[in-house]
């Protein structure tokens, strides 16, 4: 219901909107002036991949692929760098030595990579594995690199179809390792070409400038004429301009101090950590030989690498970006070198990038001053230092190049600074404001708060577009410091000036102007006919105001919500099978089969019959879908799919008995739109249903709470669907508090509700509900043994925040700052002042905090989805601030006088806020992955196509490729059992990291697992036991992750060195272990 | 349904105390919420210590390092706060401005807690960033066993940057918990209650009460800001070859920043620096840093024996000296445990606690180290000693239990054995593999 007394305004108000509109201006112009000019970001670059192709494996499917490449070198290179860009994630590995990584999720990672120090003369080999996230398409790989050998020949590396590639590591045959040389890679398929050739791919920007590594040095080696051990280089480099882009590499025999322009640059090695590091116990060794006397082995004995320890300590060529302290003209580079022992010898080698894209390239030698005196012109009295070598002279060799680190900038100073910046950007801002509204209000003789409201209005496009113009910086495609750029702000200040140019066009562009130019465009479009043959459509052939009783300005917001509703279902429909179950869905599927035979969900274990105690109410759909279409993922995700599509209407009709058409329509949309709902409506699991019927609960109570006293009926139908809501997952529970806590809030001094008899009715009823839920809940877990522990030992609320592993900002990294809720949190905060007083926001904001705060501090377990019931309201919320700012730019436009000129710019401003609503809360235009908190990592759950696991393809894989008598280890038994028909024979659970019942009725007692009473291999000598008596061993690791944490060492130790990888796919690996006795022989038919 | 007159009538005195107290609620909401949170923000975790005791506002002094074993102190932050705010609350409604006045205080008492820790007491954010490596290093010493499934605050790496006094300020706050937050909170809402019952002029008054929390930081800031600055003086200079100048500074920095006066790292620069000038060859500088260096090459005796001859110089240099013997001590017991000598690891375990009781972790190894060698009943001593030290982080707690059951299996107290298990599994059920296995008898 709009709130009409909320939106008007007086004329006080109006003089606060303005000033907060060009503060709001200025105040973003200070952060790009700030961000551009004073405190600039690190670039960022592109890597060129020239003539290198995408390859990719030809086997399917293949979402993890291994490449490989050999390489023969008659020496060791000179020089030697790699750039890789693969999709999703890469390990790069030279020699079996890791060389780099990189990871994400749904994004082309790239990286570029020194590797001269895993290269060898002879055979090398270039090992890549590729792990993708999303789907569909297999993992793909891009590789330019180059090696340099001493005599200068030249070998490229790049990726193309001469290189080897495979879907899985168990192709190698023995015991090497897939990246070894000794490897046969013939025996390997060849990589085909991509076809992301075709297409044009964004890659993720770098921090390095590839010339770092792609320059040849041309620097030497140098030291003072006296070959002391303390030495002091310097030397002047010229700039054009301020902050020119100049990097730098230094290399030194002992400790290095580097200064520019009397800025230090190098971090003092011992200041990073605080100067200590905790004396530290690494693996149990065995107990060496006795000591002649205590203490003497701790120094002889305790670090065995000593022995063959290199005469001088490893140097490294450290790259840093020094283009924060260069300033035009000349500049002065000091280093420092102190030595133990051995003269004080110095290597640098840089460049400066001039405008055309050039470079000048400067670097050690004879040039150089010995002495901090370095001056732009020749001094005959300064010392020069002597050159030993190029690089690569003895006893250094070719240095191994990385990108270092530069002393952090951040301090009080900077801290300052950074507000001087934006305080004087702001008090130019507003100067232009007051002169510009004086001077305009003189010339149209005008009262001056009509020209200042004018004249602020038009601030609110610029602020809204530097808004837009912010995100880019948030996507992989585009450069961190992308929107920082002196156009944009030169063309932002140019903009601010110029716009005022506009005050021109008052007395001409009236409302009767603009009025007069729609008519004409209305004639044009001949919109009158079209309207009366859609009137007409509508009206008489479809009947539908006829039909619904309303006339047709009526229906048109219902017409609209439906379409959007269509478009949510087909965003939500699309794909919906694609994906395989993962665990969590296959136990609601498998309990849903209960149903159809006793009436509850169930599942039968080892004869006992053990019923369903969280999501109770979940299973149920899922049965009649089951029973209309069978059992599939179609069907099993059908009822998610539609529970999804209704809570969009549920949003549009909620959003506008909270609010109104306007945002209910457009919260309607962005929920239809963004990732994370069109996942979980694409997932079988509990929470889709949870949060539909939790905004059922929602609105019934809105609803009922309107009245007073208290509408009886609905207050019924919110306590049934409060039921509904907690009995589909039972932490919902806290929406109860958060009601009440909603209730005072609207209600605010109003108390009578507390004699309204029926609310404590209601409430007896949840309260009978719970107390029946944990009962059965307590029931069903006291009939067995059982060891381990899971989630389901988490009875109810507790004490979280006492506890260690309380962690306050979960819940605001991953749903108030994720990814796509960002804006709609940024604009609730920047909505509380002036929409507090509308009921609906309070409604939707103090629910929301409630229940953020009480799923923080009293609930000691933390996920990500335990926040999707209430992540609605972060939507509404943010939609409706939003929308009611809007609607506060209108108002004042039509306070300064309801010019075209004002309401032009009001509509502008809101249109632009409602733009950048929508561009971060999906990813059709922009993929904000990186607007998330810090502390937030990438979900499977918040990006459209991302796999979850592959239970389908291992399951499938197995069967196909199992003997008789082969022993199968299923990892998830029902799922497993689901795709493969059959269970498996054996449970792995070597820490018991999940809860393994005891079963005293079997005829052999016995640990077996819940899901399928399959036996419980319990440690190293149970699964040795197995592998030695069966003929051969599959061991499905999924989620491949999990149980890589969740068994105990010495049995990952035997798979790793006994099995071969025969699978791999999404999260999952299927291991074979070879016969360890002869196979049993078939029964032969004569 | 007939309800009785007596029921009636307590159904009818509920009502109107309800409608009283909502009307008090309804009119000082401010007032009571933020009065609960500063009360309750005295006894939550004010300071998340990675690994030992967590600081409450009780506990969290405002002269004196808390120490390990931390105590009410009547100059606690949260105690002064609490004193406040009720003196204030008794006298509030004959002088308004006393209610906004007491919200300042609390706000600059807020404000000053993470700049007391980075600044006046540099020791507990030295021992914080220390401890932040502990948990590492604990599992050395446990079985195959697991961190709980839902996290602890240390899985994000920190990055800390300790080298500016900002970084420093940035780091402090990083450990700043609950108690912290509600507190300030708390104030927040007093003050807006207090200025809002102000009669006239509250935009002024609100001003000049800011002053109050910004002039207090401004006072703390400025000390470690001077010191910020020679202290890049010194860099500088010593990048410039300028010993004799850098060894001035960094002096300087010293005085005026204690971080600097308690960090070895700056000491061995200096005697570094004092080497290659060929001067003050007997300086405790040039012995920390000959320390250091024997440290590194892994000469502990040696660097032992160096770190005791600095510590004759008194004042920090001797604190710190002192810090890092026992500190070196650990590392020597660990590299004779290496080497077989257990008995002799212990030996040096033992001296490091008694020089310094801030090394807390060197109980766990010396509790170990006395179940290696048999010393079961000595193990039991000190796993009952530093379980309370660490009362907080069920999951090591849990070992340390499972630690002293081991010890009490092994003197075949088979029942006491299962008490300390099952107190274990207690603390930490969740993937408790160590306990689970000693409960069986493996």
């Amino acid at each position: 219901m709009e709130d009409a007394t909320s939106l008007r305004l007086t004329g006080g108000k109006s003089w606060h909107w303005s000033w907060i509109l060009v503060i709001a201006c200025g105040l973003l112009l200070g952060y790009y002036v700030l961000e551009t000019y004073a405190s600039p970001r690190h670039r960022q670059y592109q890597l060129d991949f020239g003539r290198a192709s995408w390859i990719e494996p030809a086997q399917t499917p293949a979402p993890i692929a291994y490449f490989r490449k050999e390489i023969y070198l008659p020496a060791n290179p000179e020089q030697a760098w790699i750039q890789i860009a693969a999709s999703d994630t890469f390990g790069l590995m030279v020699n079996g030595h890791t060389v780099g990584t990189g990871g994400s999720v749904k994004t082309f990672e790239t990286g570029i990579y020194d590797i001269k120090r895993g290269l060898k003369p002879g055979t090398n080999v270039i090992a890549v594995s590729v792990s993708r996230t999303s789907y569909p398409g297999p993992a793909q790989l891009l590789i330019r690199g180059q090696v340099t050998e001493p005599g200068g020949n030249v070998t490229s590396i790049l990726s193309d179809e001469s290189w080897r590639v495979s879907n899985r590591t168990g192709i190698v045959q023995g015991t090497e390792a897939w990246t070894s040389q000794q490897v046969e890679d013939q025996l390997w398929p060849k990589a085909r070409r991509s076809p992301l050739n075709d297409q044009h791919v964004s890659l993720r920007w770098v921090d390095m400038n590839p010339r770092v590594l792609q320059l040849p040095l041309l620097g030497y080696w140098i030291m003072a004429p006296n070959a002391a051990s303390e030495s002091v280089f310097s030397t002047v480099i010229n700039a054009d301009y301020t902050r020119q882009e100049t990097w730098i590499q230094v290399a030194a025999s002992g400790d290095l101090d580097l200064a520019v322009n009397g800025h230090i640059v190098t971090v003092a090695s011992t200041a990073i950590s605080g100067g200590k590091k905790l004396p530290h116990l690494a693996a149990m060794e065995p107990t060496p030989p006795p000591l002649a006397k205590p203490g003497q082995l701790a120094k002889e004995g305790f670090n065995p690498a000593k022995q063959n320890q290199p005469a001088l300590e490893p140097t490294t060529l450290s790259a840093y970006d020094i283009s924060y302290w260069i300033r035009p003209g000349p500049n002065v580079i000091v280093a420092a070198v102190r030595s133990e022992h051995i003269p004080a010898s110095f290597f640098a080698d840089g460049f400066l990038t001039k405008p055309d894209g050039s470079i000048w390239r400067f670097s050690t030698n004879s040039g150089w001053v010995v002495g901090d005196e370095a001056k732009a012109t020749t001094n005959p009295a300064q010392q020069h230092p002597v050159q030993i070598g190029k690089a690569g002279t003895s006893p250094w060799g070719y240095l191994p190049q990385e990108l270092a680190r530069p002393m952090e900038r951040a301090g009080f100073a900077s801290f300052f600074e950074a507000w001087l910046v934006i305080g004087l950007t702001l008090a130019l801002v507003i100067a232009l404001w007051l002169i510009v509204s004086a001077i305009v209000s003189g010339w149209r003789d005008e009262p001056r708060m009509v020209s200042m409201a004018r004249d602020a209005l038009l601030h609110g496009p610029i602020a809204a577009g530097l808004l837009l113009l912010l995100l880019p910086n948030y996507d992989p495609r585009f450069p961190d410091e992308w929107s920082f750029q002196p156009a944009i702000v030169v063309g932002a200040f140019a903009v601010l000036l110029l716009i005022r140019l506009l005050h021109l066009l008052v007395g001409k562009w009236t409302p009767a102007v603009t009025r007069a130019g729609f008519e004409r465009f209305k004639t044009g479009a001949q919109w009158e006919a079209r309207k009366a043959q859609a009137r007409d459509l509508v009206s008489r052939k479809l009947r539908l105001p006829e039909l619904f009783e309303i006339p047709f300005r009526e229906l048109l917001p219902y017409l609209l919500l439906i379409v959007i509703v269509f478009l949510g279902f087909g965003l939500r429909y699309h794909s919906l099978a694609y994906m395989s179950f993962d665990h969590d869905e296959m136990g609601l599927v498998a309990k849903s089969k209960g149903i159809l035979i006793l009436g509850f969900p169930y599942t039968s274990f080892a004869g006992l019959i053990r019923w369903l105690t969280t999501y109770e109410a979940v299973p149920y759909p899922l049965a009649l879908t089951g029973l209309l279409f069978g059992y599939s993922e179609w069907s099993m995700r059908l009822p998610s799919c539609f529970m999804g599509t209704l809570s969009i209407a549920v949003i549009g009709l909620l959003g506008r008995r909270l609010f109104g058409w306007r945002t209910g329509l457009f919260a309607a949309l962005v929920y239809a739109c963004l990732p994370l709902n069109i996942r979980w409506a694409q997932n079988a699991f509990y929470p889709t249903q949870c949060q539909f019927v939790s905004l059922l609960t929602v609105w019934l109570f809105y609803e009922a709470i309107q009245y007073r006293p208290f509408d009886r009926r609905l207050l019924t139908a919110a306590t049934i669907a409060f039921c509904f809501t907690y009995l589909s997952w039972e932490g919902t529970a806290f929406l109860l508090p958060a009601l009440v806590i909603a209730l005072i809030v609207v209600r605010w001094r109003e108390w009578w509700w507390l004699k309204d008899f029926h609310l404590y009715r209601c409430l007896f009823f949840i309260g009978a509900v719970v107390v029946a839920q944990y009962c059965s809940r307590m029931l069903a877990g006291a009939s067995y043994l059982q060891v381990g522990s899971g989630l389901s030992n988490l009875t109810g609320p507790s004490l979280f925040f006492l506890a260690p592993g309380y962690q306050p900002m979960f819940y605001v990294d991953k749903l108030l700052l994720s990814e796509n809720h960002v804006f709609f949190t940024l604009m609730i905060v920047v909505g509380l002042p002036f929409c507090w007083k509308h009921r609906g926001f309070r409604y939707v904001v103090v629910l929301l905090a409630t229940l953020f705060i009480l799923h923080t501090n009293f609930l000691a377990a933390l996920s990500p989805r335990y926040a999707y019931y209430y992540q609605p309201y972060v939507i509404l919320g943010g939609v409706a601030a939003t929308i009611m700012l809007y609607d506060r730019l209108v108002a004042l436009a039509r306070l300064e006088g309801d010019t075209s000129l004002a309401r032009f710019a009001a509509h502008a401003t809101g249109l632009a806020m409602l733009v950048l609503l929508f561009v971060q809360s999906n990813e059709s235009v922009l993929k904000e992955y990186e607007l998330s908190s810090t502390g937030d990592t990438p979900q499977m759950m918040s990006r459209l196509n991302t796999y979850r696991y592959d239970y389908r393809g291992v399951a499938r894989y197995v069967m196909d490729h199992a003997r008789p008598g082969d022993v199968i280890f299923p990892g998830i038994p029902h799922v497993f059992n689901f795709y493969a028909g059959v269970s498996g024979d054996y449970f792995l659970d070597t820490l018991y990291s999940s809860k393994v019942p005891y079963i005293q009725s079997l005829n052999d007692a016995r640990f077996a697992d819940k899901f399928a009473g399959l036996p419980v291999i319990r440690d190293i000598t149970e699964l040795k036991d197995v592998v030695h008596r069966s003929g051969r061993t599959w061991i499905v690791f999924a989620p491949y992750a999990s149980f890589e944490k969740f068994n105990s060492p010495a049995v990952l130790d035997y798979i790793h060195e006994y099995a071969k990888t025969e699978f791999e796919s999404y999260r999952v690996k299927a291991f074979l272990i070879p016969a360890a006795q002869p196979e049993a022989k078939l029964a032969q038919t004569p | 349904m007939k309800i009785p007159k007596r029921l009636a009538r307590w159904f009818d005195r509920i009502v109107t105390w309800s409608e009283v107290a909502a009307r008090i609620w309804a009119d000082h909401w401010l007032l009571i919420i933020g009065s609960l949170l500063v009360i309750g923000s005295v006894g939550l975790k004010w300071v998340q210590f990675p690994f030992t005791h967590d600081l409450s506002g009780l506990r969290l002094s405002l002269i004196r390092d808390p120490g390990v074993t931390p105590h009410i102190s009547i100059f606690a932050t949260g105690t002064l706060g609490l004193l406040l705010l009720l003196v204030a609350l008794l006298f509030w409604r004959r002088n308004a401005t006393l209610l906004a006045l007491t919200a300042s205080i609390l706000v600059m008492l807020w404000a000053i807690a993470p700049a007391q820790i980075a600044f006046r007491q540099p020791s507990v954010l030295r021992r914080l960033t220390y401890e932040l490596e502990v948990t590492p290093v604990l599992n050395v010493f446990t079985k195959d066993y697991l961190l709980q499934n839902y996290g602890t605050p240390e899985l994000v790496p920190k990055r800390l940057v300790l080298y500016t006094a900002w970084g420093r300020l940035m780091a402090a706050i990083s450990f700043m918990r609950l108690g912290w937050d509600c507190f300030g909170l708390g104030a927040l809402l007093i003050g807006i209650y207090g200025i809002s019952r102000l009669p006239r002029a509250k935009l002024r008054t609100t001003f000049l009460l800011l002053a109050l929390p910004v002039g207090a930081m401004i006072i703390l800031l400025i000390p470690p800001g001077i010191g910020q600055h020679y202290y890049n003086e010194g860099m500088l200079n010593k990048t410039r070859g300028r010993n004799q100048e850098a060894i001035a500074d960094f002096r300087r920095a010293m005085r005026w920043d204690r971080w600097h006066a308690q960090d070895v790292d700056l000491y061995a620069t200096i005697g570094q620096l004092q080497k290659l000038a060929g001067v003050s060859s007997n300086s405790p500088e040039r012995h920390i840093q000959r320390a250091v260096e024997l440290r590194q090459a892994n000469e502990y005796e040696e660097a032992i024996f160096e770190f005791s001859l600095a510590a004759d110089a008194g004042g920090w240099t001797a604190y710190t000296a002192h810090k890092e013997e026992a500190a070196t001590r650990v590392t020597l017991g660990l590299a004779l445990y290496h080497a077989g000598g257990i008995g002799a690891a212990v030996k040096q375990w033992e001296l490091a606690v008694a020089e310094d009781p801030a090394q807390v972790y060197a109980l766990f190894y010396l509790a170990r180290g006395y179940y290696d060698i048999a010393l079961y009943q000595a193990g039991i001593a000190v796993g009952d000693k530093l379980a309370p030290l660490i009362k907080d982080h069920n999951y090591v707690v849990a070992n340390v239990y499972s630690l002293i059951g081991d010890c009490y299996a092994k003197l075949g107290k088979d029942a006491e054995a299962r008490i300390y298990y099952n107190r274990s599994l207690t603390a930490d059920p969740i993937l408790n593999y160590w306990a689970l296995t000693g409960l069986v008898g493996e």
